[in-house]
């Protein structure tokens, strides 16, 4: 079995982020960089300007008048936000070119979204300060598991197996067949792709949020976020399972009972509309991007 | 209940005051809100708005189906082997699910009957 970071290295060479993230990046780390500009970058890819559009019309905001423009979008939004939407939306196209075979990839960015819409509405609901943050790492929480399928499809089939025979969560398999589990794959790859250490920790201890060190609250978000994903079944990344609540993250979080009622409601009114926008049922085809050029 | 500010209508009655990022008071607590107020809140980034009053019609359960939310809840226990139901949000979860469960077989009937 080869080592998580060789796993990672080998998928990097087919699944890299579009330099448009990259510039982005760059463009909002200056310090005087204005909306305007920022819009001007995005609009370069008229494709994420147009989801970015959707969304923010969408039940994800609620904002109760139209939004026309990139400008208005980033002014009302946030530079900072923009960019974590934008990676979020980057990371769905960096594999759309290559869905492993036994994966259905529609299950899993259904489930992907859901998971990062209730993270966010923890961070929304506990006023913390960037929402968007915790979204993309609810969002990229089992980019790891994209790793297993592509690299170790045999390792994954077996690990599948064992967990529905045995009755057992499906990352507890994973571990026992290859040493680590999709988790640990994905913090790695967060890294090879030089994304910021809160990611890396929230997507990588996601199932022990205690040894997330400095970011217990984002782990703690996306762990609930990917409990309520399951319990609600909507879509899979494998996992049939209800995974059991950490005490730790649940303590981090510091809500009432009662707000698992709520998240449920909440990831039921935004799910469709986020997952139209996000991701799945555009592969990012060339068809649509000349279709989105003209 | 909070309600998405998407979703907050003039007249509702604010339950909880709201602070900006300085802390100064953007609508107080019994405030009753108005157009201004939404379109304020709006542009202050608040997403969730604690309302007054419970939950919305359409979302309670009518007797029948509360009856029916019994058999429902062992239906979904299964899922929750490994995770349990001990934990109160787990129990919470749990119902929220039947409930959910309950209504999507409402509206699955009442397209059927349509």
């Amino acid at each position: 079995m080869r080592s998580a970071a060789e796993m990672v290295r080998a998928t990097t060479k087919l699944a890299s982020l579009p330099s448009i993230y990259l510039r982005l990046t760059e463009v909002t780390n200056e310090p005087r960089s204005t909306a305007a500009e920022v819009a001007r970058v995005i609009s370069e890819d008229t494709a994420l300007a147009a989801r970015l559009l959707k969304l923010v019309n969408s039940s994800f905001y609620g904002f109760s008048h139209r939004i026309d423009t990139v400008t208005q979008a980033v002014s009302l939004v946030g530079t900072q936000q923009v960019l974590d939407l934008a990676l979020a939306s980057s990371v769905t196209r960096a594999f759309a070119g290559i869905p492993p075979e036994r994966l259905d990839m529609d299950g899993f960015w259904r489930h992907s979204v859901a998971c990062a819409i209730a993270a966010r509405h923890v961070a929304v609901r506990c006023r913390w300060p960037s929402p968007e943050r915790v979204f993309v790492a609810g969002l990229l929480h089992d980019i790891g598991r994209l790793v297993l399928y592509l690299q170790e499809p045999q390792a994954m089939a077996t690990a599948l197996e064992r967990a529905a025979r045995d009755g057992r969560l499906l990352h507890v398999a994973e571990r026992e067949i290859c040493g680590f589990d999709h988790a640990d794959v994905g913090r790695e790859l967060l890294s090879a792709w030089k994304l910021p250490p809160v990611l890396q920790e929230a997507v990588g201890r996601h199932h022990r949020p205690e040894r997330a060190g400095s970011h217990l609250k984002e782990a703690a978000a996306v762990h609930l976020g990917d409990l309520v994903a399951n319990a609600m079944a909507l879509g899979s990344s494998g996992e049939q399972l209800v995974p059991p609540l950490d005490g730790p993250a649940w303590a981090a979080i510091g809500v009432e009972p009662a707000f698992l009622a709520e998240l449920v409601a909440e990831v039921d009114r935004q799910h469709a509309d986020v997952v139209q926008v996000m991701l799945v049922y555009d592969y990012w085809s060339a068809g649509e991007a000349a279709a989105q050029a003209v | 209940m909070r309600v998405p500010i998407g979703d907050v209508q003039p007249g509702m009655v604010v339950a909880e005051e709201i602070k900006d990022a300085i802390g100064r008071v953007l609508v107080g607590k019994g405030t009753e809100v108005t157009d201004r107020h939404i379109r304020i809140l709006q542009m202050c980034g608040i997403e969730l708005l604690a309302i007054e009053g419970g939950a919305p019609d359409g979302e309670a359960l009518s007797p029948e189906e509360e009856a029916r939310l019994g058999a429902t809840v062992e239906a979904l226990r299964p899922r929750f082997a490994l995770a349990g139901t001990g934990h109160p949000a787990l129990g919470v979860l749990l119902d929220a699910l039947a409930r959910r469960a309950v209504r999507a077989g409402r509206r699955r009937e009442g397209a059927a009957h349509a």
